[in-house]
C-alpha cells in the first residue's frame, strides 16, 4: 500500500505530522520478530491446512482420476470388441498357409478357407498375380 | 490463496502486507502500543483459522474488520479488568523483544504517543490509516465506517489536535 502515500502531507488545511516513528514495521528486527511471533502462534492452522490440503488433493485427484480410468477401460473394452473381428480376418489360417507352402499364389490361397468356390475369371486374375 | 493450503510463506507475505493497516486499526481502539500488537497478533491467527470465510478479492478489508472486533473485545475485557493504566500504557511502547528498546522508547515515539492517545477512536483510526499506512479517503470511509467527508474531517481534527499537544510540549520544555 505504500504506492498509496502521495496524499500524505498534502491535505489543505492542516499538514501532517510525521508519524513514521510510530509505525510498527519502520524498525525491521522488531517486525521481524513480531511477524515471527504470529507464525509462531499460527503454526497449528498452518499445520492442520497443510494436512487438509494434501487430504483434499488426494480426494480431488480420486473423484477424476476414477471416472478417467473407468472411460479408459470402457474404451480398451470396446475397441478391443471391434478389432477383434478384423484380427481374426486378418489371421492365416492353416490350409492357407498349407496352400501357399505348396506354391498357390497368395490371391487364391484365400479362397481355401472360404465357403463359396471362386469364379474361373477370379482364378485367373489371381494367378496373374 | 495459499495461504488456505497452509503455505507459511504465503501467510507470513500476507502479515507482512497488512500489518501496518492491521495496527493501525487496533491502536486506534485500545490505549496502548502493546496492546494493539496483542491484537494483531491475535487477529492475524484468527483471520488464518476463518480464511475460508474470506472473499481473496477483499481480503484486506475482511482482516480489518476482524482486526476492529478483537480490539473491541480486547477493550471490553480491559475496561471489566480495571483498565490500563494511561502512564504504563505510555511507557510501554511496542514490544521488541529487547533488540530494539532504545528506539521503541526513544522521545519522539513517546511524545507521538502521547499525542495519538488524546485523540478519540475515529480520529486515531483515520490519522494512522492516512498519516500512516497512506490511504485514501474513500478506502478509510468504508473500512471505519464514515462518508470520505467525515474522514476528510476527522484528519483535519486528528491533525490540529496533534500539532496543538506537540507544541505545547515545546513550550513547556522550552520554559524548564
Amino acid at each position: 500500500m505504500s504506492d498509496r502515500r502521495e496524499d500524505i502531507g498534502h491535505e489543505p488545511d492542516v499538514p501532517a505530522v510525521d508519524l513514521s516513528a510510530l509505525d510498527p514495521t519502520a524498525d525491521a528486527r522488531a517486525f521481524d520478530g513480531r511477524v515471527r511471533d504470529i507464525l509462531d502462534d499460527a503454526r497449528f492452522e498452518l499445520a492442520r491446512r497443510r494436512r487438509a490440503s494434501r487430504t483434499g488433493v488426494a480426494a480431488r485427484w480420486g473423484r477424476v482420476a476414477w471416472p478417467a480410468a473407468a472411460a479408459v477401460a470402457l474404451a480398451s473394452l470396446a475397441v478391443l470388441r471391434t478389432s477383434q473381428p478384423a484380427l481374426a480376418s486378418d489371421q492365416v489360417t492353416i490350409e492357407e498357409e498349407m496352400a501357399l507352402a505348396v506354391g498357390v499364389p497368395e490371391a487364391l490361397a484365400v479362397w481355401v478357407s472360404e465357403t463359396d468356390a471362386p469364379q474361373i475369371s477370379e482364378i485367373l486374375v489371381g494367378w496373374e498375380e | 490463496m495459499r495461504a488456505r493450503e497452509g503455505d507459511r510463506g504465503a501467510f507470513e507475505a500476507l502479515v507482512r502486507r497488512h500489518y501496518r493497516a492491521a495496527y493501525a486499526i487496533a491502536r486506534g481502539r485500545v490505549d496502548s502500543p502493546m496492546d494493539a500488537e496483542d491484537v494483531v497478533q491475535d487477529a492475524f491467527v484468527r483471520a488464518l483459522e476463518r480464511l475460508d470465510d474470506c472473499d481473496p478479492s477483499k481480503f484486506a478489508a475482511w482482516l480489518l474488520t476482524v482486526v476492529r472486533n478483537h480490539a473491541h473485545n480486547r477493550r471490553i475485557y480491559e475496561s471489566r479488568r480495571g483498565g490500563v493504566d494511561p502512564e504504563e500504557a505510555r511507557l510501554s511502547g511496542p514490544r521488541d523483544g529487547g533488540i530494539t528498546a532504545a528506539v521503541a522508547r526513544s522521545q519522539l515515539r513517546d511524545r507521538l504517543e502521547e499525542a495519538v492517545a488524546t485523540l478519540s477512536e475515529k480520529q486515531r483510526e483515520v490519522l494512522l490509516l492516512h498519516d500512516l499506512e497512506g490511504l485514501r479517503h474513500a478506502e478509510i470511509g468504508e473500512i471505519v465506517g464514515v462518508s470520505e467527508g467525515m474522514s476528510r474531517y476527522h484528519l483535519m481534527q486528528a491533525r490540529r489536535a496533534m500539532r496543538d499537544r506537540l507544541s505545547r510540549e515545546d513550550l513547556e520544555v522550552g520554559d524548564e
